[in-house]
């Protein structure tokens, strides 16, 4: 009981003595990138056996299962040069990593916000909203990344990551679920009522973007009218990517310029947008 | 207020605007270093935001807002820095345990782990929660989760400590506890600003009040003055069934220096009391039950407002 509002001399300011908070303004973000990692360690097994196990199951069925079919259709010629299995995997890595982040955005923020206003007490300590977003974006690009290398390893045991480059489709991944994940996290902030928002987004917007990407099958197969979903779809541009590094590039140079230009800018707009929205809440 | 202290907190025609709702009318008070300041008010009197105001987290729309001696629209997170907040509605994180809160709370201060790790079990034992300190925040009672609260508002050593509410919802041996607790910060010189809509917390706590309604301030003074100024000493409650009420206050309007007719009972403000009661007795008004008390903040604010702190 004694060092309760007690000992007042040591707080007192003095000439040169370093402002209240001073700390907090310099390492704000790090505070709490620090909670939500004390928060993930929860969500630790489940986010290493997601990581693992769905490569080995698209191993199972793209390569073993729908991956022979597409084998003996092509006369063993495969898709854009390589096996089926290599054709898809990088991209199956992009849409799972992306499906990590969005889902992190929206209930991360919902609880942040609303759930357990985790935000509305950093924001009564000295932190800042652009340091409450960016550790939370942080925590979210961590999770996001350990999926992706764990995802990236176990394709590359299988042997579909042929590439010294395939390392790089880490961050391609990373890039496009950020590019997904940021403006969705913004939604987010708006939400007053959660009234399966949630749900909707994922059956609308999360699906028809992985199956209209050029996921699963080049996005060139699509009628014309169709391709322009995988155009604006940051999936699309980071599978391309993944790809590029996983096995080699098999389109010019300026349109993987094109993509990361794409992913970028969405996702310096979803950034800008992330704070707004957290300002709106939690400064009211 | 002591002369000659700088006050912590200057306010003076504070106001905040949502859309077409004024939460925060004209708010103007000051708090001295080390005094226990209480606003009281019924639901919606804008208690919350004018909280959230001196918090430096809500911006205000009109007057002008000191804390510490800094403006709050240009030095937030010095402010913030300074302060311990205890929110109407509970923040902690569940996913955390009872001490794993403190920690990261800490944290946000710029506290070293070292520091944050000693203070937590210090303030674990202040909030008397020393055998929860593992414990998941829900499985805390609603009382222990408020403990837990206030301690975390104290770790950073806070030279003004502001809570919203800080009793509301809990059992009256929860909120005893909890009341001990903040005596004895108030005795470590701890400035406190806090809200509530239980009069008999703000005559517990509060060296000073104002009464809040409608974002306006209707009356100021210590709890003590208040009642003097605003009520009579004494007060006899009388109760005639809910039909004859109305009629019973009319014909014992002249016995008390005022008579408030309610829908369940008569109140008759006095000096003395049992002299009233004997009167009304004498003129042949036999009622149900009678009870003679003191008069409390709650009659001021009846006085003051025409209605009761809680409907
Ligand atoms: N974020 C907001 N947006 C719009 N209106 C608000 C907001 N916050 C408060 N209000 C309105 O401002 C008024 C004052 O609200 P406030 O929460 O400050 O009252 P209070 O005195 O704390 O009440 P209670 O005892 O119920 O907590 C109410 O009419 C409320 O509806
Ligand atoms: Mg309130």
């Amino acid at each position: 009981m004694t060092v309760l509002p007690g000992s007042r001399s040591e707080r007192r300011e003095s000439k040169g003595a370093p402002a209240p908070g001073a700390r907090s303004r310099r390492l704000g973000l790090w505070y709490v990138l620090e909670h939500h990692i004390r928060d993930l360690r929860s969500y630790g097994f489940v986010t290493v056996a997601q990581a693992v196990g769905t490569p080995f199951l698209s191993w199972l069925a793209f390569g073993v299962g729908v991956g022979a079919l597409v084998q003996a259709g092509t006369g063993g010629a495969g898709v854009g040069g390589v096996p089926y299995l290599a054709f898809v995997l990088p991209a199956l890595m992009c849409g799972l990593t992306l499906q990590v982040w969005a889902e992190d955005a929206m209930f991360g923020t919902l609880l942040g916000v609303m759930w357990r206003r985790t935000f509305i007490a950093m924001r009564a300590a000295p932190l800042t909203v652009p340091q409450i977003a960016g550790g939370f974006v942080a925590s979210i690009a961590l999770r996001a990344g350990i999926t992706a290398i764990l995802y990236a390893l176990v394709a590359w045991l299988a042997g579909a990551f042929s590439s010294p480059w395939a390392w790089a489709s880490v961050l391609a991944a990373l890039l496009g679920a950020a590019a997904f994940g940021l403006p969705l996290g913004a939604y987010a902030a708006r939400i007053e009522r959660d009234t399966g928002q949630f749900a909707l987004v994922n059956r609308f917007i999360v699906i028809p973007l992985t199956l209209f990407s050029g996921t699963m099958f080049p996005l060139e197969v699509l009628p014309i009218w169709l391709q322009p979903i995988g155009w604006i779809s940051p999936l699309w541009h980071a599978s391309e990517l993944a790809r590029a590094t996983a096995y080699g590039p098999t389109g010019p140079g300026w349109l993987y310029l094109v993509h990361v230009v794409v992913l970028l800018a969405a996702i310096v707009v979803g950034w800008v947008l992330v704070v707004r929205g957290l300002r709106r809440r939690l400064e009211k | 207020m002591p002369n000659g202290v700088a006050p912590v907190i200057r306010a003076a025609g504070l106001r905040k605007v949502y859309g077409s709702t004024v939460a925060v009318d004209d708010v103007s008070f000051e708090v001295a270093p080390g005094e226990a300041f209480g606003l009281l008010g019924p639901n919606g009197a804008g208690k919350s935001t004018t909280m959230r105001m001196l918090g430096a987290v809500s911006a205000r729309s009109g007057g002008s807002l000191e804390i510490l001696g800094r403006d709050p629209d240009r030095q937030g997170p010095e402010i913030r820095a300074q302060l311990g907040v205890v929110p109407q509605l509970d923040n902690l994180d569940t996913e955390l345990s009872a001490r794993e809160n403190l920690i990261v709370y800490g944290r946000y201060f710029g506290l070293p782990h070292a520091v944050v790790a000693a203070r937590a079990d210090e303030l674990l034992g202040f909030a008397q929660l020393e055998d929860k300190a593992k414990a998941a925040i829900d499985d805390l009672s609603g009382g222990m989760k408020r403990r837990l609260t206030i301690a975390r508002a104290l770790i950073n050593e806070p030279r003004i400590l502001l809570l919203d509410e800080p009793t509301t919802g809990l059992d009256p041996q929860a909120r005893h506890i909890l009341w001990d607790r903040l005596f004895r910060l108030k005795e470590q010189g701890t400035t406190l600003v806090l809200t509530t809509h239980y009069m008999d917390e703000a005559e517990q706590l509060c060296d000073r009040l104002i009464v809040v309604d409608h974002g306006r301030i209707m009356a100021e003074g210590t709890p003590a003055g208040l009642i003097r100024e605003h009520s009579t000493r004494e007060v006899l409650e009388v109760r005639f069934g809910s039909e004859r009420n109305a009629e019973a206050a009319v014909a014992l309007a002249d016995l008390g220096e005022r008579v408030e007719p309610l829908p369940d009972r008569v109140l008759v403000y006095a000096e003395n009391g049992e002299h009233v009661l004997a009167e009304v007795l004498r003129r042949g008004w036999d009622p149900v039950t009678s009870l003679v008390r003191r008069s409390s903040l709650e009659d001021v604010f009846l006085r003051l407002t025409g209605r009761s702190l809680i409907e």
